[in-house]
């Protein structure tokens, strides 16, 4: 009873699972069915993602489902299911990256979203649409994809089959054992359990074989592997020509300019090209290249006349390329250039204008600070006056008054000076002036206020040593200050130089016996005549112009030494031995900062340079005159050159007190 | 008698209506067997499955070596300059190519990369053998082999450029020169500029195969 019972039961449960299980199987079937039946209908499509190309998006074992959608709405971010338009043509669910339009037609580049390079195709959509993914199944494809197998399809082909054809053949000879055997179970009952079997069999059957059809119909999708190496990614950079700046040009002859430049694309640059324009800042033609880029220097002869301005750039180049302009420079200002800076015929007249048409009357002294500001003793006008270096303004700063005598204390434009023919300036910015009619030095400080400084006393030894205003110093001409403010004054008239310090004044040189310029020694033995200039060099050696005996010596540490004159050979074109050229009235003598010693020779009508011991022509060609402003130096006409003075970039000043003007011998800069 | 008669004779009647449909039902199970079979194994449309344990490799190309220079760079090219680094492609995967393609991007850009006729130019060049290698850094490579073109001039920014005559199989060298160029025409603008390219070349799988 109890055996029955539990037979009942087991029964019933075997009924019911073979129910749920064949419910299973018609559902399955009925959905695949549908799905096949959405897919052929153009409706949908759906696929399985068989590789992890477009993680994290889908994985690998999603099931994809795509719609159409007009191509027109497709946009980069949309996902494709596709055919790739290669060999064999898988299809593919890739994200589309880009979207071009060519010819009107929508192109589509594609790329998985884990690959790092876009996909090799393009795609261009046949018809009107395209199949965009639109829902995901998590892992559903995964048995799909486990069944996309060769030998697993034909297993499971065989087992559905074959359970299949067992069913039928049970339920065909069902009956034999009842008819054959008179069995102690329910016939009926037991047919019942075999038709559910049978059934059971058949739906296994057919649920593999849709299985398998399904897998067949359905488009694999996959995304394509690739393989994308990557190296650093390098770099790659243009050299780049820099201006060859700083340019600069002399005057190497009477015609031509010599450039020089720097070489600031040491490893790029393969050569220059040197340009020239008669317009500042444009219109530059080329005039000549150079090449390696180790030669930066070119020699160039402008077109005459040699005092019209032409400007010079030059470019460093490498083929077709080059660089900026350099800097321009101008023919006017290069080395050896001479320039107007005040005057132009002879009387009184600009003050507060440009000093380039002020008058001037004989200039016979000139100095410059620190500033550029250059000073003039304009002695036939009785005054000292500035010319401005930022704006070229000229203006009286001392003289012109009604103030006579050097006693006179008070604004320096009040006094009366008379035909002063020296200026000097010390660091504080104080002016001291050789009153040479009235025998005196005045000072002007930078207030303006004037005051006797050395002279009017009875003093007239050059051995004299005492207070200042002491002595007697007659006809001052040159004037020196030193970075210690020692005043050094040529008193033409008693022939010796004297030296000022903190209001006493003593001896430097002259007084002496020997007239020789060869002669070296004592400085106190040497005997000068008329000296009109003094100068300094930065160790503190004295340069004085022997005006009457025609040379210019050094005195170091109170002994005197021969440096230019006594000789020969007095053409201003002269070049050799300081020694051996022959001065006439050297009425000037000024030392730039390299150490150079510029004599204004005065008759000669030229400016000398003596460096290292040797003389050459610096300014002036013999003939009088005024012209070669612009232009180079040694071509211009000097009249009667009396002062010169230098400042620390080698600028020379030259007083030409025959031709009533300041003019400016451009130095290196 | 009689109705044992007619039961046996009912009995064999059955038997052989089941023998008969017993044997159909063998056979047509038979027949869809081997149509299904049939249909498997002639089954083009698939791909091999087993996607996952194929690889498809090139040979790492960032590795400093006469055979690798792709990752120097050069600097103060001038207009006509040319800059040489070979790359050595190799498919160490298991699974053959479709294609090498070649996809250059700017990470760092200027005219020397977006001027597609006055900036750089590419020409990909491939040896029969490894490219003799001289200088250094500025390279430059001799080919004691033959050469084939692997990609014309073209600007250095490409897209999915198809690389030809190389060796797709498993194991093929590719001994590849490339050779940037920057044209005689580039103007004066061009100065110091600097544009930094990342090359990739992709290996893509080969066709689908029935597995």
């Amino acid at each position: 009873m109890l055996s029955g019972t539990a037979r009942r039961i087991g029964h019933m449960v075997t009924r019911l699972m073979s129910r749920v299980l064949v419910t299973i199987i018609v559902a399955s079937t009925l959905a695949a069915v549908g799905v096949l039946a959405g897919q052929a209908a153009g409706k949908w499509r759906i696929a399985p993602v068989l590789s992890g190309s477009m993680a994290p998006s889908f994985d690998q074992g999603d099931l994809v489902m795509a719609e159409p959608i007009d191509k027109a709405a497709l946009r980069p971010g949309d996902v494709l299911l596709f055919n790739a338009p290669i060999e064999g043509s898988p299809a593919v669910v890739h994200r589309i990256s880009a979207r071009t339009v060519v010819n009107g037609e929508p192109v589509f580049n594609t790329k998985g979203d884990a690959n790092k390079a876009p996909d090799v195709w393009t795609i261009r959509v046949n018809g009107e649409s395209a199949w965009r993914v639109t829902h995901v199944l998590p892992m559903v494809g995964r048995t799909i994809a486990w069944l996309d197998n060769s030998a697993l399809r034909l297993s499971i082909l065989v087992i559905g089959v074959g359970t299949m054809l067992f069913g039928a053949l049970r339920s065909v000879w069902a009956l034999a054992p009842i008819s054959w055997h008179a069995e102690r179970v329910d016939r009926r009952r037991k047919r019942q359990l075999e038709l559910h079997s049978t059934h059971r069999a058949v739906a296994l059957g057919v649920g593999g074989l849709v299985g398998v059809a399904v897998l067949g119909m359905m488009g694999l999708a996959y995304a394509q592997f690739t393989s994308t190496p990557t190296p650093p990614a390098p770099g790659f950079t243009s050299g780049s020509l820099a201006a060859s700046s700083p340019l600069s040009c002399t005057w190497a002859s009477a015609t031509t300019i010599a450039l020089g430049w720097a070489n600031n694309s040491p490893t790029f640059a393969t050569g220059y090209s040197a340009q020239r324009s008669d317009t500042s800042g444009s219109g530059y033609a080329q005039v000549g290249t150079t090449s390696p880029a180790t030669v930066i220097t070119y020699t160039d002869t402008p077109p005459a006349p040699q005092t019209t301005k032409r400007y010079y750039v030059v470019d460093a180049t490498r083929g077709t390329w080059s660089s900026p302009h350099s800097n321009e420079v101008a023919s006017n200002d290069c080395i050896g250039a001479i320039n107007l800076v005040a005057g132009t015929t002879t009387g009184f007249s600009g003050d507060t204008g440009q000093a380039t048409a002020a008058q001037l009357a004989t200039p016979l002294g000139v100095t410059v600070d620190a500033s550029g500001n250059v000073y003039i003793a304009d002695a036939l006008n009785n005054r000292i006056r500035k010319v401005d270096a930022a704006t070229g303004v000229i203006t009286t700063i001392a003289g012109g008054g009604a103030s006579t005598g050097c006693a006179f204390a008070g604004t320096a434009t009040s006094a009366t000076l008379n035909q002063p023919r020296g200026v000097a300036i010390d660091t504080s910015g104080n002016i001291y002036i050789s009153d040479t009619g009235n025998n005196c030095v005045r000072k002007v400080t930078n207030a303006g206020a004037i005051s006797l400084y050395a002279g009017t006393g009875a003093n007239a030894a050059c051995t004299y040593a005492g207070t200042a205003v002491s002595t007697s110093i007659g006809s001052p001409r040159g004037l020196a200050v030193d970075a210690s403010g020692n005043l050094f004054i040529t008193d033409a008239t008693n022939n010796c130089v004297r030296k000022v310090t903190a209001g006493n004044v003593s001896q430097v040189a002259g007084g002496g016996a020997n007239t020789v310029c060869t002669y070296a020694g004592a400085a106190s033995a040497v005997s000068l005549s008329q000296p009109n200039a003094v100068a300094l060099n930065a160790a503190g050696d004295v340069f004085i112009a022997d005006t009457s005996r025609n040379c210019i010596r050094k005195v170091t540490a109170g002994n005197v030494s021969q440096v230019a004159g006594g000789g020969a050979s007095g053409a201003c074109s002269f070049a050799g031995a300081a020694t051996a050229v022959a001065l006439t009235a050297p009425s000037g003598v000024a030392v730039d900062s390299l150490g150079r010693v510029v004599i204004a020779d005065s008759t000669p009508r030229c400016l000398r340079m003596v460096s290292a011991g040797n003389v050459s022509q610096f300014a002036g060609t013999g003939t009088s005159g005024s012209t070669g402003d612009n232009g180079p130096a040694i071509a211009a006409l000097l009249t009667t050159p009396n002062a010169v003075t230098a400042n620390a970039s080698g600028d020379v000043w030259v007083a030409d007190a025959g031709s009533h003007r300041v003019r400016r011998v451009e130095g290196p800069r | 008698m009689f109705m044992k008669a007619s039961t046996t004779r009912r009995t064999g009647a059955l038997l052989t209506r089941k023998l008969l449909l017993s044997v159909s039902m063998v056979m047509v199970s038979a027949s869809v067997v081997g149509i299904g079979a049939f249909a498997v194994f002639t089954d083009t449309a698939s791909v091999s499955q087993d996607v996952s344990s194929g690889s498809v490799t090139l040979q790492p190309i960032n590795v400093s070596g006469a055979n690798n220079r792709l990752s120097i760079g050069a600097s103060d090219i001038a207009a006509g300059d040319t800059i040489q680094r070979a790359v050595h492609l190799k498919n160490t995967g298991s699974i053959a190519l479709a294609s090498l393609t070649l996809t250059t991007t700017a990470s760092t850009t200027s005219v020397l990369d977006t001027d597609t006729t006055n900036g750089l130019q590419m020409v990909l060049e491939k040896c029969s053998v490894a490219w003799t290698e001289s200088g250094g850094p500025a390279y430059t490579y001799t080919c004691g082999g033959s050469t084939t073109s692997v990609l014309a001039t073209a600007p250095v920014i490409g897209t999915n450029l198809a690389l030809a005559n190389l060796s797709l199989t498993g194991g093929a060298d590719n001994y590849v020169r490339v050779t940037l160029t920057l044209p005689s025409s580039a103007p004066n603008s061009m100065q110091a500029k600097s544009s930094t390219i990342n090359y990739a070349f992709t290996a893509t799988q080969r066709a689908a195969q029935a597995k």
